[in-house]
């Protein structure tokens, strides 16, 4: 039987949002980037267009902060990046998460033992 | 905008727009940019149907998107019940909604020993109020549960003394009642069995309201 529906939901509340500020740790992304970029590890998110809301809130939250720039063609591009309390979430959270893992591994026995 | 010319953009577009009709209306306006930001990005002009298609297939169901903007549910399952935006009180399942119940029970049950049916009762309130998912009307049926099992309790109390005060025992021989006695015994048995049904029917239907409900 696969996970699927509110258990994958339950499971993923919590940790794509900080995926999310993982992949704007290196630079700036726009958002197209961004969603395309987290949609391609599938387990994380429902659908690309899931993500937007998702960004949207993330900048209410102040953890990203958005700013338009001009393409080399087209409309101005939105880009998204880390703010300093981003970045300290995103920090928090990497510690917390080993952690989280390696116990989850050890209940569960999942453990990676090659 | 070129996309919007390809019906299947369109459509696609417009059911957004016709669900996210309720999302206020900053957080609509930018969710729609975005949609169709990306959406321009993805479909080139002459792209195919199919590709099309598939690039909307990649974005997901209008209704998981709008659902994933109106509220912190926006990593529901695609075929979940509808989102809401009421989700966000601290619960962690059925099990408070289903503790406050059993704690207003007990508060009506007890309403002989007052001070306990007290006691209980408080502490069903204030679980009512801060963790759990009931709203509104909710709320005020829920209060209503104690009463309701306390006069369901108190309904068979009157009637012993009702019945007690009507019926008669010749010198130690059988109680004899006379016929009015069967109707005023009748009568909060009825009281009885009506409040029961109510209270149930009102605590069934407080579970059922949050069993679909974001947690």
């Amino acid at each position: 039987m696969e996970l699927d529906g509110p258990d994958l939901a339950q499971l993923r509340r919590g940790v794509v949002q900080h995926c999310v500020l993982a992949l704007l740790d290196e630079e700036p992304l726009y958002s197209y980037d961004l969603v395309t970029a987290l949609a391609e590890h599938p387990p994380l998110v429902t659908s690309e267009g899931t993500i937007y809301p998702l960004l949207s809130r993330l900048r209410r939250d102040g953890l990203v902060t958005t700013q338009m720039r001009e393409g080399d063609a087209g409309p101005p591009r939105r880009y998204y990046e880390l703010t300093h309390e981003g970045r300290h979430r995103l920090a928090a959270f990497r510690t917390v998460w080993v952690a989280f893992r390696a116990a989850t591994d050890a209940v569960l026995h999942t453990q990676d033992d090659r | 905008m070129m996309t919007a010319s390809n019906p299947l953009v369109t459509a696609w577009l417009d059911r957004v727009r016709l669900l996210s009709a309720e999302l206020p209306p900053a957080d609509r306006a930018e969710l729609l940019a975005d949609l169709e930001d990306h959406l321009s990005v993805a479909l080139p002009p002459g792209v195919s149907d199919q590709e099309t298609a598939a690039v909307l297939a990649r974005l997901g169901d209008p209704a998981d998107i709008v659902g994933a903007a109106g509220g912190d549910t926006w990593l529901g399952a695609p075929a979940g019940p509808a989102p809401s935006a009421a989700g966000d009180r601290a619960t962690t399942g059925p099990g408070r909604e289903g503790l406050t119940l059993g704690l207003l029970v007990v508060a009506g049950l007890t309403v002989v020993v007052w001070p306990v049916a007290v006691v209980v009762w408080i502490a069903a309130v204030v679980l009512l109020v801060t963790r759990t998912r009931w709203r509104g009307g909710e709320v005020v049926v829920a209060l209503l549960v104690p009463i309701g099992t306390a006069m369901a309790v108190l309904a068979p109390l009157a009637g012993f003394v009702v019945v007690g005060s009507t019926c008669v025992s010749v010198d130690g021989g059988p109680e004899v009642c006379d016929g009015a006695s069967g109707l005023a015994a009748a009568l909060p048995l009825g009281a009885f069995a009506l409040l029961l049904a109510a209270t149930v029917t009102a605590a069934v239907w407080l579970l059922r309201r949050v069993r679909d409900r974001p947690v």
